[in-house]
């Protein structure tokens, strides 16, 4: 095996990955069983039966981990708990009175469901319950209602909590209170940035999103007593986790129960619905932890065949500017994205990628600030992946609740979302300080 | 269920070392959910190549992707159970509060075990389905 080299080496492992995904079987085994092979035929058998002794031990007991099922227990309490309905009803009685107004009220709505969500899916879903019934009887065009909210569902990972900022926190051992703070301004940019594209889009066509009509003071001041627990919600949670009070795993179990107490105190939770939140955050569980077990065992095999080392140097010594090599990393991602879920791929390429990254000089950063300002740059890319064509899984979830509404007539309207989405990267790769500097007033 | 409750629990507590016992019990209801999620098909696979096969070949491809879990979660009881047996060998304990490492391991076995059956049974039921 030596004789072709790291990177040979590499490649099969991966090519081996990408037949057996084609051929459906689950992804995180997909990984496992070219990993285990490699690592058997790199190494032996036997450094393979003891490599797996721990391995899974080794990764289901790091303890940053815990926060993970936790924070997907909050989302689920969230969901169940009736919290989108008020957020929207809110957004909407304030703005929705404007041109395209009740589009940008969901964008809203799933921007504050993402402060206490760490999941796009379930915020498109949640939120897609709620708007699009409202704005289709409005008279709003499937195609901006749901490429709306399957663009404004990847508010929810992007501002935080966000389950795949945890993991990449985790792969490159980064605080992840500071990825969170890092992730606050670019979340914001990116809500405003689809509130332009949406006031662009009905400009030009303003038969698809007519306003309607407006909402009194006494209705609005109503609604945003309903809309409390999601403000107090994140205030406890984040400011604990920024005021020293607890860490992030103890700041989620403390949203978990929070989030349970709202949903029953508005009397939207019963003893059905919580089990069926413990469960559907067990599930998710399952699924992202395999994932783990996975991608663990090919990028062992990986790391063996020198590949990740043998890349950063054939990065270095290639003489590119830094950053059209970051430029090409994400542009590997979106690629990627076609065909891998996010935190699949995050799994997968994040240990591969990032030593070559960490080996760029790029504004002369240091490596803690590199490391958030490429954790950011890569959220937003697999964001993309979520929306664009040919799968993009958030369009399935919204398509799932809108089957009058042509998957290729949503795929049509994101693109104004995409190209909102590209001004955003762009922003974030030429002014790193968007990321950092909140990172660092809050976790110095 | 009890999985996610047991981690919510642990979560608040203000103990010496109770992190330790986070760690250990996270790890054990962490792999608890693998079979819950398998017998609800929730792992997630990549439908995008074979959305114009026939439901036949899908549900063939389906079984070997099942068979590939059970032999991969097989191989993974199998040797947890052995890292039980040598961490036990070796007295291993937390650093704080001094629990027995190998418990960890030795309760997360079954729970890779039954993650295989959960493959057989999934397997069983795509073959069937065909």
């Amino acid at each position: 095996m030596s004789s072709i080299g790291g990177l040979g080496a590499g490649l099969a492992l991966f090519a081996g990955m990408l037949v057996l995904m084609a051929m459906r079987t689950p992804i995180a085994i997909a990984m496992f069983v070219p990993g285990a092979v490699g690592y058997a035929l790199l190494a032996s058998p036997d450094a393979l039966f003891n490599h797996l002794k721990g391995a899974a031990f080794a990764r289901y007991s790091a303890f940053d981990l815990s926060v993970i099922p936790l924070f997907l227990l909050m989302g689920q309490f969230a969901t169940h708990g009736g919290l989108s309905r008020a957020l929207f009803g809110l957004a909407n009685a304030l703005i929705g009175h404007l041109r395209g107004g009740m589009a940008m009220a969901a964008v809203l709505a799933c921007a504050a469901f993402g402060a206490i969500c760490g999941s796009s899916v379930a915020t498109a879903a949640t939120v897609t319950q709620v708007a699009l019934p409202e704005m289709r009887r409005h008279n709003y065009s499937g195609r901006l209602a749901t490429a709306t909210l399957a663009a404004g569902g990847t508010l929810g990972i992007l501002i935080p909590p966000s389950v795949v900022l945890v993991v990449y926190g985790i792969l490159t051992e980064q605080n992840i209170a500071r990825l969170f703070a890092a992730a606050f301004i670019p979340g914001i940019i990116a809500a405003a940035l689809y509130l332009a594209a949406i006031s662009i889009y009905v400009r030009l066509h303003p038969d698809q999103g007519p306003a309607s009509e407006r909402h009194s003071k006494a209705e609005r001041i109503a609604l945003l007593k309903a809309v409390w627990p999601v403000a107090a919600i994140f205030l406890i949670v984040f400011g604990g986790i920024y005021g020293g009070l607890f860490t992030p795993t103890e700041g989620a179990a403390v949203g978990a129960a929070s989030a349970m107490f709202a949903g029953l105190a508005r009397r939207e939770l019963d003893a059905a619905a919580i089990r069926e939140c413990f469960l559907g955050a067990a599930e998710t569980t399952g699924m992202i932890f395999l994932i783990f077990l996975g991608a663990d065992m090919l990028n062992a095999a990986l790391a063996l065949s020198q590949m990740p080392a043998q890349l950063a140097q054939a990065v270095a010594a290639s003489g590119w500017p830094p950053l059209a090599v970051i430029v090409a990393i994400l542009l590997f991602y979106v690629l990627l994205g076609c065909v891998m879920d996010e935190l699949s791929m995050i799994v997968l390429t994040i240990p591969i990628l990032f030593p070559a990254v960490m080996a760029l000089d790029i504004y002369g950063l240091d490596a803690t600030a590199k490391a958030i300002w490429f954790g950011i740059l890569v959220l937003c890319v697999v964001e993309v992946g979520l929306i664009a064509p040919p799968v993009g899984l958030n369009v399935y979830v919204v398509h799932s609740y809108a089957r009058d509404v042509p998957m290729s007539d949503t795929y049509r309207g994101v693109l104004s979302f995409l190209a909102a989405d590209t001004v955003r990267i762009v922003l974030l790769l030429s002014f790193p300080a968007i990321s950092l500097w909140l990172a660092k007033v809050l976790v110095p | 269920m009890s999985a996610a409750s047991i981690i919510g629990r642990f979560a608040g507590r203000p103990i010496q070392g109770d992190f330790e016992l986070v760690q250990l019990g996270c790890a054990v209801a962490i792999s608890f959910c693998l079979p819950y999620c398998q017998l609800r098909r929730g792992h997630i696979i990549v439908d995008f190549f074979t959305v114009r096969a026939s439901e036949r070949t899908r549900g063939a491809l389906d079984t070997v992707g099942a068979l590939l879990l059970a032999l991969v979660m097989a191989l993974v009881a199998w040797r947890t159970g052995a890292g039980a047996l040598a961490m036990k060998a070796s007295n291993e304990t937390s650093m704080i509060m001094g629990v027995p490492v190998w418990y960890a391991y030795a309760l997360m076995t079954p729970a890779f075990v039954l993650t295989a059956a959960a493959g057989l049974d999934t397997a069983l039921q795509s073959w069937r389905a065909r």
